[in-house]
């Protein structure tokens, strides 16, 4: 299938976009694979100027080509993944038209928590891991731990990232580096044509350092500073799998903070604070990207201290990760986006929203406009499953499901615990492709995770009840 | 799958992890105090547990009602099992008692025992006890269904097994205080579950009564059905841990009456914690329609979402590239 679409022609910048994304292409140029080696999942990702001008039926084609390969390479060099498609009845020949997309066979995501513990863990990688294994070596005093495993296969030169749900179990996703680094650039092009937030000038980014921590939202994020000019990370320590697991079980809830994560908390707020002041009264543009919980935290210290910023357009706040800011209680996006409106003066418009997961490669961003969230269709297919797990139709409430031919490691059919409706276009702005509506929730029976919610339990003690 | 050998016969139920608990935690309370003030008494602010209402009208009892007086083993009485309590007969009749055949009986009873009860953590007691008040935790629903059914003249026995709890129990029994979540980890993590068989026309069916049905459909798993195992279903023995028995172990009763005692406020916060989870079991099954309609939904999900079934960890490959060495 060589058809040649117009939006494939390679021509120079005309719009703002293609302008953003020909700059996006020379800041992370290193994230780019070869041409002559882009599978039809990369064509559709590098080839389009502008995600979103893609027609949804030219889309469709792209989709199928992309899944097709991709579903074809699991299945022929993932044993687990082989087998289960045999039990189901569905090979590769049964892929002929848009339609059989839905046959491929979807992994429940709590398939990737369900592994074991010590020396197996690191052969339960191997399994799940698609592709050529590199020799890894781990190499410990005692008994390995769950990151000295972890840590060994990436310094074998894979990003084995981790996310964790209240159960404290980590999901554990094996990326070689080619589909690691395809995810990074998935997630910068498609904000870059959301978004004209690629020439802001300083970036305050509050979200794990990746260099401290294999949770995934802090591996996934560490294009920031390939993408923006001038980028800060504020969260400067290391969170470890035990940590993450110990904040998301009830066993740190029993013990009061520690004076370190006390002073980790409050240190972080006042830093964020004099970074705020230092370009109140100046022109250039900023942003400033992590949890609602935490730039709840950051407010709510602000208006302690009687100070208001009037950031106006200058300013873009980023957020990702969940709505969940204490124990029982979540906040509306819209409510939040007033609240960063009184505090900060930034417009709603300039609140942008990623809904993401540790099992994808790149996010779905929220339109400025309405704040739905888009989905990267010109190669992932969405998929709202009914209660019977059956595609359910657009406007439906469902279980979120997606096939996503990026990941080139690990088998990317994957049925989530979250529950969406989709729509088949925004209501709001003429973007292209489906959205999902910005109220995702937990199924019901699921557990409630969301890397917001891990690094928001890192700090409970510090900002729970405005006590600071 | 379960072997013959795995298989052993005992009249008495083993007095498991159970035993083990109640011997841990009086020697773990002895090191640590403070922990037994944290399981007697509730915060201010915690939620409390207010027992809802009995679901059902306890039919009257009459004189002259027919009951089983067999002797013999699982059909007679047995200790915290008394089938000739007023309340289980009275009911067995209004189930249809030697009206019904022995298996729409044994049916009717599982039935009215899954979708009547409400889970709910108490001292130990009998039958009687049980239908009074209309709640109970696994052991009661277990021997208030074995009395009912030797009450018409079915045997009926416990075939208890061991399993290990996965991150979803263990969060939702063991994590309910810091305290209650130490026994459990002193204890291995390794639990006494039963079910219950009953003798139908020379051959034991199986049936599953420690969870009800409200709390069986917020975890989204299929509802055991009459005649269907807990094991493979929920739960996978241990090896070698099966065992059928006549009777519930002094111990076993015992422990469960002394944890009452030594921990309230641990187990009113499971019950809180319980009474929410079958709130949305409740929420479940009326969004599906009925127990029918949501046991096939669930079923369905059950094949398609099983992670064993996709990634079986006992046949993991192992790879020669993977090097794993300990420095000294």
């Amino acid at each position: 299938m060589d058809v040649q679409f117009a939006w494939q022609v390679e021509m120079e910048p005309q719009t703002e976009v293609e302008d953003r994304v020909k700059l996006l292409n020379q800041r992370m140029a290193r994230y780019i694979p070869p041409r002559e080696t882009w599978t039809p999942a990369d064509e559709a990702l590098f080839k389009p100027t502008d995600l979103f001008s893609v027609p949804v039926d030219e889309a469709q084609v792209m989709q199928l080509k992309a899944i097709k390969y991709a579903f074809t390479r699991q299945y022929t060099l993932s044993d687990f993944y082989r087998k289960y498609c045999d039990k189901r009845g569905v090979t590769p020949d049964d892929i002929k038209s848009y339609d059989d997309l839905e046959k491929v066979p979807l992994i429940p995501d709590l398939t990737f928590k369900q592994h074991p513990s010590g020396e197996d863990f690191a052969h339960w990688i191997a399994n799940v891991y698609t592709g050529d294994l590199p020799t890894v070596v781990i190499d410990t005093l005692t008994d390995p731990t769950f990151d000295d495993i972890v840590n060994a296969f990436n310094e074998a030169g894979l990003a084995v990232t981790l996310s964790s749900g209240t159960s404290g179990r980590h999901t554990v996703m094996p990326r070689d580096m080619r589909t690691y680094l395809t995810g990074q650039y998935a997630s910068g092009k498609f904000v870059v044509c959301m978004h004209d937030i690629l020439l802001v000038d300083h970036s305050l980014v509050l979200t794990p350092n990746p260099a401290e921590s294999n949770l995934w939202v802090a591996k996934a994020l560490a294009f920031l500073p390939d993408f923006w000019n001038d980028v800060i990370q504020g969260l400067d320590f290391r969170i470890s799998a035990d940590l993450a697991s110990e904040v998301m079980t009830n066993e740190a809830k029993q013990r009061s903070a520690s004076l370190s994560s006390e002073l980790r908390g409050r240190i972080t707020v006042e830093n964020a604070i004099k970074w705020l002041e230092r370009y109140d009264k100046a022109t250039d543009t900023i942003s400033l990207f992590s949890f609602p919980f935490l730039i709840l935290g950051i407010m709510d210290a602000l208006e302690r201290e009687g100070k208001r910023f009037d950031f106006g357009e200058r300013g873009t706040i980023v957020t990702g990760g969940g709505w969940k800011i204490s124990e029982d209680k979540r906040i509306s996006t819209a409510d939040f986006r007033k609240r960063v409106e009184e505090m900060l003066g930034i417009p709603e418009t300039h609140c942008l929203d990623v809904y993401a997961m540790v099992e994808m490669n790149g996010g779905c961003y929220a339109c400025p406009e309405g704040h739905y969230l888009h989905l990267p269709y010109p190669w992932f297919k969405p998929l709202v499953l009914d209660r019977n797990l059956m595609p359910a139709g657009y406007g439906e409430w469902g279980r979120f499901a997606f096939l996503d031919p990026l990941a080139g490691s690990y088998p990317g059919f994957i049925m989530s615990g979250d529950e969406v409706r989709m729509l088949e276009h925004c209501p709001i702005c003429d973007r292209l492709g489906p959205v999902l509506e910005p109220s995702v929730q937990r199924a019901p029976s699921e557990e409630m995770r969301g890397c917001a919610e891990e690094v928001r339990r890192v700090f409970e003690q510090d900002f729970k009840g405005g006590n600071r | 799958m379960t072997q013959v050998s795995e298989i052993a016969q005992k009249e008495v139920m083993p007095a498991l992890n159970q035993e083990n608990m109640s011997i841990l935690l009086p020697k773990m309370l002895l090191k640590n105090p403070f922990m037994l003030k944290r399981m007697r008494r509730m915060d201010p602010d915690e939620e409390r547990y207010v027992a809802p209402p009995r679901s059902y009208e306890l039919p009257e009892y009459r004189k002259g009602m027919k009951y089983s007086t067999a002797n013999e083993p699982y059909l007679r009485q047995t200790r915290w099992c008394n089938h000739r309590e007023p309340e289980v007969v009275a009911l067995a009749h209004e189930l249809g008692a030697y009206e019904l055949s022995d298996r729409e009986y044994a049916e009717a009873a599982y039935w009215w025992m899954k979708t009547n009860m409400w889970y709910e953590m108490s001292g130990f007691d009998g039958p009687g006890g049980t239908l009074r008040r209309g709640s109970g935790a696994c052991l009661h629903f277990n021997n208030t269904y074995i009395a009912l059914c030797r009450c018409a003249g079915i045997k009926a026995r416990f075939k208890g097994y061991t399993m290990r709890f996965r991150p979803i129990e263990r969060e939702v029994f063991a994590d309910v205080d810091a305290e209650m979540a130490s026994v459990w980890d002193a204890a291995g993590g390794e639990i006494p579950e039963a079910e219950t068989e009953v003798c139908i026309d020379g051959t034991w069916v199986t049936a599953y009564l420690p969870q009800t049905a409200l709390l069986t459909a917020a975890t989204g798993w299929p509802i055991a059905e009459f005649g269907e195992s807990s094991l493979g279903m929920y739960f996978e023995a241990l090896p070698g841990s099966i065992e059928r028995y006549e009777s519930i172990s002094f111990g076993s009763g015992m422990a469960m009456k002394l944890l009452s005692k030594i921990a309230p406020a641990t187990l009113e916060r499971l019950n809180v914690r319980m009474s929410r989870i079958q709130k949305v079991g409740r929420q479940e099954l009326d969004d599906a329609g009925g127990i029918q309609e949501y046991n096939r939904i669930a079923k369905r999900k059950q094949e398609l979402l099983s992670p064993d079934e996709i990634l079986d960890q006992a046949t993991l490959k192992h790879y020669d590239k993977i090097i794993i060495k300990k420095s000294q």
